[in-house]
């Protein structure tokens, strides 16, 4: 039995009234002792008040837990309002420490910052702190909701210990659970009235440093084209350059990364003016680790050769036979489907085929071109040569208006800066700290009115 | 076999009152052992009287203890009926 029934309060108050009747009872031995020294006599009547105050204590402590409780909601407060206060307040300290671990991890987006950096670091330590206040705060909650009573029954069963022992911690522990279960479910209240709650935006700044290589159906980089990422209602999310080895780069961060969102993302390559989507699709960039090397492919795209050349098809079952200098397409193509080839003007190459060709001239991104397209009249097989004469000095298409997405996450990030340092520190720190503070003192208050002198009244000398 | 702490302090407050009463019997008598003693010591017999207060002191809050917690109790019930619980 002993060992269980310490946390029913039940229990607690019957040996809380038994230890008061013993207090009682030694008050009256020490009466009844035949020794005519004043300091041992003087023990007399104050363990006899002791015991029936702390009688009196254990008679009325579940009244006294309710009525706290029933002020807390006269005034306003109640255990939901402060679990909402906290909930909010924690993922508001999380939140912001994801954006700042974001923020801080690559020192190129910091750099873009700037401002944004410099009060990065303090607000991550608030917001550190905040957590451990919070979560602290939560533990006393709790304790307190859920303890409560029980707690109060050992307070007093600590209050009826004879000699005052323990009077002085049983004082402390009934004032601590009716002090906190007041304040607590009134703490949003005052804070409220005192700060008002720091505005953040919901950010996601989940993101993934990839290796991105894109390539054609047969596996040549596709070199200087232009990697685009969009969500799935067709928004542009960033777009980087392609280098010679068909790696996406990013003009912010080194060793040939590009940043993502970990989200699913559409991925297009744009290429001598055409767009061609890539697979996978969708791109399930929060399934990759950072650093990893993901491979998209143009299923369309045939061939690709620096600088700029393109063979592409609306089939994807061609027969490539590819001579460095040459190459060429046989494919069996229905009505309406069709081959193109794309260069820019500054190459010489001669397109023969076994059908009539259309051609035409394209500009992108600052390079002028020339396509020649084999549109399929019946169903049949076509073919395509094609010899590469040589280029002149290549122009390579211009990087601008390019978004890298280390830009859009730096200016999503503005919202930290020194008003929202202060507003935080002030709502989720300052106030509730002193609030708590209050808390302690009007407990020791309280503790001094219930208990008296906790002082043994022994005295040895 | 674990020992149950209300009936360990309702032993103690037994044996506690037992003795008491003994001890105000006990008392009582030095008591008027010393105040009718032929000393002629004004002290001892200040000393006596006063271990005969004290030991009547202790025989009135044994017999009245158990009033003093019926009252208690009472009055915690008025408090409580007073709020309403």
């Amino acid at each position: 039995m002993g060992g269980v029934r310490v946390m029913d309060p039940a229990y607690l108050v019957v040996l809380a009234f038994k230890l008061a009747i013993l207090t009682f009872y030694i008050g009256v031995l020490v009466y009844a002792l035949p020794l005519p020294f004043s300091t041992v006599k003087r023990w007399g009547p104050q363990l006899l008040w002791d015991g029936v105050l702390a009688l009196f204590l254990a008679t009325i402590y579940a009244i006294l837990y309710s009525t706290s409780n029933r002020l807390a909601l006269m005034l306003g407060g109640s255990w939901t309002l402060f679990n909402l206060w906290y909930s909010a307040a924690l993922s508001v300290s999380l939140n912001l420490k994801m954006v700042i671990a974001a923020l801080t991890a690559i020192p190129e987006v910091a750099r873009l910052a700037g401002p944004v950096y410099a009060v990065a670091l303090p607000l991550d330590r608030a917001a550190t702190l905040a957590i451990l206040f919070l979560t602290t705060l939560a533990g006393i909650a709790e304790l307190v909701y859920n303890y409560g009573l029980v707690l109060v029954a050992f307070g007093v069963v600590l209050y009826a210990t004879p000699f005052r022992i323990t009077r002085g911690a049983g004082a402390w522990l009934i004032a601590f659970i009716l002090v906190f279960s007041i304040g607590l479910q009134t703490l949003p209240l005052f804070i409220s009235s005192f700060a008002s709650k720091p505005q953040t935006p919901e950010v996601t700044v989940d993101y993934r440093l990839l290796k991105v290589r894109v390539e054609s159906s047969r596996g040549d980089p596709i070199a200087y084209g232009v990697l685009v990422l969009m969500d799935s209602s067709g928004r542009v999310i960033a777009s980087y350059m392609v280098d010679g080895g068909g790696y996406a780069k990013s003009k912010y961060l080194e060793g040939g990364m590009v940043m993502m969102p970990a989200s699913e993302v559409y991925a297009y390559i744009e290429f001598d003016g055409v767009l061609f989507p890539l697979k996978p699709r969708p791109l399930r960039v929060q399934e990759y680790s950072n650093g990893q090397e993901v491979v998209v492919r143009a299923p369309h795209i045939i061939i690709s050769k620096y600088p700029l050349i393109l063979a592409y098809s609306s089939v994807t079952n061609l027969e490539v036979v590819d001579g460095g200098s040459w190459f060429a397409i046989t494919s069996y193509l229905n009505l309406g489907d069709f081959i193109e080839i794309r260069y820019p003007k500054y190459c010489n190459l001669n397109i023969t085929s076994n059908y009539v060709m259309a051609s035409g001239e394209w500009a992108w991104r600052g390079v002028n071109g020339v396509y020649s397209k084999l549109n399929a009249g019946s169903a049949g097989v076509y073919e395509v040569m094609v010899q590469i004469n040589g280029c002149s000095q290549p122009h390579l298409p211009s990087d601008e208006r390019l978004q890298d997405y280390v830009e859009r996450l730096s200016e999503e990030l503005k919202f930290i800066d020194v008003n929202l340092l202060k507003a935080f520190i002030l709502y989720y720190l300052t106030v509730p700290t002193i609030y708590v503070f209050m808390l302690f003192l009007a407990t020791g208050a309280l503790a001094r009115i219930l208990g008296g002198r906790d002082r043994v009244p022994v005295r040895v000398a | 076999m674990a020992v149950d702490l209300v009936s360990v302090v309702e032993e103690w407050t037994t044996r506690i009152t037992a003795l008491a009463w003994a001890l105000f019997l006990f008392t009582w008598s030095v008591g008027w052992a010393l105040r009718g003693a032929p000393l002629p010591f004004a002290r001892v017999k200040r000393v006596g009287s006063s271990l005969i207060e004290d030991s009547v002191w202790a025989a009135f809050w044994l017999a009245v203890g158990m009033t003093v917690f019926k009252v208690v109790t009472y009055i915690a019930s008025l408090i409580a009926q007073g709020l309403g619980f």
